[in-house]
């Protein structure tokens, strides 16, 4: 498992008292893995574009909250795990060589979440059906030219290059739907989520 | 929504789809290290994906409960047409309609491999009566000691002494039974019994 390469710095300053010395509670370390496992998967799979090697630093990721977890502030676990998973994650990538090789042909092939679909075992991303349905009533509402690019390059995985080049518009233009268009689609998918699950910078 | 955070959103969305440059990526993955908003960033970029892609795969899925409700009764229909069939070849088992006629078969099909048997061997045994009388039946003495033969010879001279149908070489029995099994069923375990 990943690790030998992962930042010591990422531990939070320990403190001197006796809990220091006490391993978390697994119970507390099942709640934070409810609460931000999900999050963390796909930060995780932003950074590694592979859900097998997703699955796999996440789970050195809580490794590592229920070894060292009891040195950590409760304020601070979530920006804890993040920073811990993303040292494991870059640490991975490092060792096993993958690192701009990933990212290329990531670029020129499949994101890893298009064929790591909705769908699938324990490991794989969970998507509400709730969120699924109110992006996809955001999608038609959209106008076709912003539909048209979302499509082209989140379904039909054409680079923005290619989809000005087909469309014949500019660069930009393309780049414009596309933001406009996320922007619409972030915004419906916001509203699905319950206010606890909303990240912290959302709020 | 700010400006900054928009701005955030748009390249972690740009950094998951693999649309920055080296440069770029190197600074959003610097930026990665410390930068908690931009992690969570990149986690709400990689879910809007998933989720616009979800929407977009599966968009006929959610269609499908309206008409399968249509299929239904055909569904069930053929359902009973299967489950009606199944019990009438059992109520055919069951009363011995199919189970007799099977076994008459198997029965006949036993007698007539008995009597090709029968007639086999009879034969065999006249060819084999024809040659020692004409002196070419090989003797223990005129082959030599290496040769299989002598072995042979003397299982064949004793199997003909015994004169017993039931004392048939395998060889026949398995060929004479391998005869019908051309055009009749057969199965292993029939196989195998004759064969022992």
């Amino acid at each position: 498992m990943p690790s030998p390469d992962a930042d010591n710095s990422i531990i939070d300053k320990p403190n001197n008292d006796k809990s220091d010395s006490i391993p978390l509670d697994p119970s507390v370390v099942a709640a934070l893995y409810v609460q931000h496992g999900e999050e963390l998967r796909r930060f995780l799979l932003g950074i590694l574009r592979d859900a097998q090697l997703t699955a796999d630093v996440l789970q050195a990721t809580f490794v590592k909250m229920v070894e060292r977890g009891h040195q950590t502030q409760e304020a601070t676990r979530k920006a804890w795990l993040f920073r811990v998973a993303y040292h494991e994650a870059i640490a991975y990538r490092r060792r096993e060589g993958l690192g701009d090789k990933i990212l290329r042909r990531v670029a020129a092939d499949t994101p890893a979440w298009h064929t790591n679909g909705a769908a699938g075992g324990a490991d794989e991303p969970l998507l509400r059906l709730e969120s699924v349905q109110s992006v996809r009533e955001a999608l038609d509402e959209l106008p076709a030219e912003q539909r048209q690019v979302v499509r082209m390059r989140i379904y039909e995985e054409k680079t923005f290059a290619t989809i000005a080049k087909e469309l014949k518009i500019p660069l930009g233009t393309a780049l414009g739907r596309m933001r406009a268009a996320t922007q619409k689609l972030k915004a419906k998918l916001d509203q699905t989520k319950p206010l606890d699950n909303q990240s912290d910078s959302d709020r | 929504m700010t400006s900054d955070k928009k701005d955030l959103d748009w390249l972690a969305f740009c950094y998951a789809a693999g649309e920055l440059e080296n440069t770029e990526c190197e600074q959003f993955e610097a930026r990665l290290a410390d930068d908690q908003a931009a992690r969570e960033a990149l986690a709400r970029a990689v879910e809007l994906c998933q989720t616009v892609t979800a929407a977009e795969t599966h968009r006929t899925d959610y269609i499908t409960p309206a008409s399968s409700v249509r299929t239904g009764w055909n569904q069930r229909l053929s359902w009973m047409a299967v489950g009606g069939l199944a019990s009438l070849l059992l109520a055919m088992l069951w009363t011995g309609v199919v189970g007799p006629t099977w076994q008459a078969a198997n029965r006949n099909f036993h007698a007539f491999s008995q009597r090709n048997l029968a007639s086999a061997w009879t034969e065999t045994r006249t060819e084999i009566a024809n040659v020692r009388e004409a002196g070419y039946w090989p003797t223990l003495t005129s082959i030599d000691a290496d040769d299989e033969l002598p072995a042979t010879a003397s299982l064949i001279e004793n199997r003909l002494e015994e004169n017993m149908l039931e004392d048939a070489p395998t060889w026949m029995t398995a060929a004479v039974f391998s005869l019908p099994a051309n055009d009749s069923p057969t199965d292993a375990v029939t196989n195998q019994r004759l064969e022992n």
